[in-house]
């Protein structure tokens, strides 16, 4: 089986654990149509977040990677088990990807568009030097069988981890799916990581248009396309595309094109009626996502979190939602007191 | 953001960052400006998402008059600063208020003729950026990489049986520069360097190559030994080989 081959059945395996995991949180009114795209959202949040705790754990006790690989399978499966039992009959008949002819048109377009802009990018940027040290690390922790413990390239194992080497551990999650279906840290992280990066993207514009323009279809999927052909033009930090495409697996970029975008979803079903606790619960998990992805998290997901929370528990005085936004700064304002106070965790 | 001075206006400095950090500023304008529309057409839930949520970063983040004071008490804010900037949902923003404003018009047609407007205006804009990186090419030898470094990489990569050579390497800086110069290499621990001479040879993990200097006459003797043979050189070093197996 080619690279490719096995990089594009990654792609939709991810996908399919994304929304099998993101079906695992109570959805709202019974008779509220289940979005599949909201679900494969919410499932990477959980699985990030599930990751992130986990990894950290296992840098505690110092655990291998194959036997962290062998531990996280057995968990992601009960927890998508879990998910399958719960919400079976909402999430295979209620779900949908389409509800009409024009909807599933613009829904195939936009993987197709997105898919191409991702190649096309990957192919024409010949390199980004900064990023390459999270494939070192990939490569370095296959090669020797431990999590973050070898310093790459060199042979020489860490004797204590920094407080970002313990807590920024979004790479673990493409590890463990390297350790389990061989594919290369550089073929994983530049196509698979940068292509459910962008579709995930994609997935969150169309999601936040159809909720704030009251499931207008034939907006939404305009709106949408527009966010996605901007895009491609759009730089920032020195680099084309927004860090979407040229940098699409690293924390930075996930930060800035997933979870930001994510929080504002979020805020968007919190400002819908009968929202439930789904919007709430995923506030939380994000948070915990948001420590594990890149140290500027801390600095930047509460102040975009309070900004997007605040508007809706004023104008629409649900005063629950301030104590979720609380509960959701638990973890990362627990990690910047240890990003202060910080002695060192020996290896 | 080096250079920052703490009496410097905070509105310049937010301003240097946005030209430096992002791509000259052209589209976060463009978002700010397509926001006015967004807010007026697009009712409770647009607004509820991006005009209030801005206005309250307006007052904290990205006050002029809040953040020189975070300079001055955290020097290090200043070099990560930029990065609020992500926090604005720029693409969004335009694309809210692009499709509100063609979809204002009744007919079909001109609502499709604005939206290809709209698309040819952020096809110009990203003309900059595509250009930049269609026109990139790393400088030669970015990592300023030992010349004799590269010269083994190279050759093991052309020679190399698997995608993935196993290599090991007596000098310890060639070890740590390798395998960052191409992801491709993978380092063995076969020679532990010693603190003085000559490196020893631990266990052999089916290393492809072998790297030692050419002044490391017993280490050489000794390879041979084992069944390797020298299959290249450089200036400085030698390259072996395993013997194939018959």
């Amino acid at each position: 089986m080619s690279h490719i081959t096995a990089a594009a059945i990654t792609i939709v395996c991810e996908l399919l654990m994304y929304f099998i995991v993101g079906g695992i949180l109570p959805f709202a009114a019974r008779d509220e149509k289940k979005s599949f795209f909201e679900t494969v959202i919410a499932g990477w949040i959980i699985t990030t977040a599930v990751f992130g705790i986990a990894s950290v754990i296992a840098a505690r006790f110092n655990v291998g990677l194959t036997t962290f690989s062998y531990v996280m399978t057995c968990v992601m499966s009960v927890l998508m088990a879990a998910s399958l039992v719960i919400n079976f009959r909402s999430i295979f008949r209620g779900t949908s990807v389409a509800s009409g002819g024009v909807h599933f048109f613009f829904t195939v377009f936009f993987v197709i568009a997105i898919s191409c802009g991702s190649a096309v990018l990957t192919i024409l940027l010949p390199a980004a030097p900064d990023p390459g040290q999270i494939i070192a690390q990939m490569t370095a922790d296959l090669s020797s069988d431990t999590i973050g413990v070898m310093i790459p390239g060199t042979g020489i194992a860490r004797t204590v981890f920094t407080a970002p080497e313990l807590l920024v551990r979004y790479s673990v999650f493409d590890t463990v799916v390297c350790k389990l279906n061989g594919l290369h840290p550089m073929i994983q992280m530049r196509v698979v990581r940068t292509a459910v990066t962008a579709l995930l993207f994609g997935m969150i514009a169309y999601r936040i248009f159809m909720r704030i323009f009251n499931r207008h279809v034939a907006k939404a999927s305009a709106a949408a396309f527009l966010a996605i052909f901007a895009g491609i033009g759009f730089r920032t930090a020195f680099t084309p595309s927004g860090l979407l495409y040229s940098q699409g697996w690293t924390g930075n970029s996930q930060l800035a094109n997933v979870l930001l975008p994510s929080l504002i979803l979020i805020a968007a079903a919190l400002n819908d009626e009968n929202s439930g606790l789904r919007p709430a619960l995923l506030l939380i998990a994000s948070g915990i996502a948001a420590v594990s992805l890149t140290p500027i998290s801390l600095m930047v997901w509460p102040a975009a979190a309070a900004a997007l929370v605040i508007p809706a528990v004023i104008i629409g005085k649900h005063l629950k939602y301030l104590a979720a936004l609380v509960l959701s700064l638990v973890v990362p304002v627990a990690a910047v007191l240890l990003y202060l106070n910080y002695q060192g965790l020996p290896v | 953001m080096t250079g920052y001075e703490t009496t410097e206006s905070g509105l310049s400095f937010l301003l240097k960052t946005i030209a430096a950090y992002g791509g000259g500023g052209v589209f976060l304008y463009a978002a700010f400006v397509m926001l006015i529309p967004a807010s007026v057409f697009g009712g409770r839930r647009v607004r509820a998402v991006f005009l209030w949520p801005l206005l309250i970063l307006a007052v904290t983040a990205f006050n002029p008059y809040v953040f020189p004071w975070l300079f001055i008490h955290y020097q290090q804010l200043i070099e990560e600063y930029y990065k609020f900037l992500w926090v604005v949902p720029v693409l969004l923003m335009i694309a809210c208020g692009a499709v509100l404003i063609a979809f204002r018009f009744k007919s079909k047609l001109v609502k499709f003729l604005v939206f290809l407007a709209f698309c040819a205006l952020l096809a110009l804009g990203a003309v900059p950026g595509i250009t930049e990186y269609v026109n990139y090419s790393l400088p030669g030898n970015a990592m300023k990489a030992d010349a004799e470094l590269l010269t083994l990489c190279d050759y093991i990569l052309e020679n190399a049986p698997t995608d993935t050579p196993l290599v090991a390497f007596e000098r310890l800086d060639f070890a740590q520069e390798a395998a960052a110069y191409n992801a491709s290499i993978r380092i063995s621990d076969l020679l532990i360097p010693p603190e003085s001479g000559e490196a020893e040879i631990t266990r052999s993990n089916g290393e492809d190559f072998i790297v030692i200097g050419k002044d490391s006459a017993a280490l050489s003797a000794r390879l041979k030994e084992l069944g390797y043979r020298a299959c290249a050189e450089t200036p400085e070093s030698l390259v072996f080989v395993p013997r194939p197996k018959q």
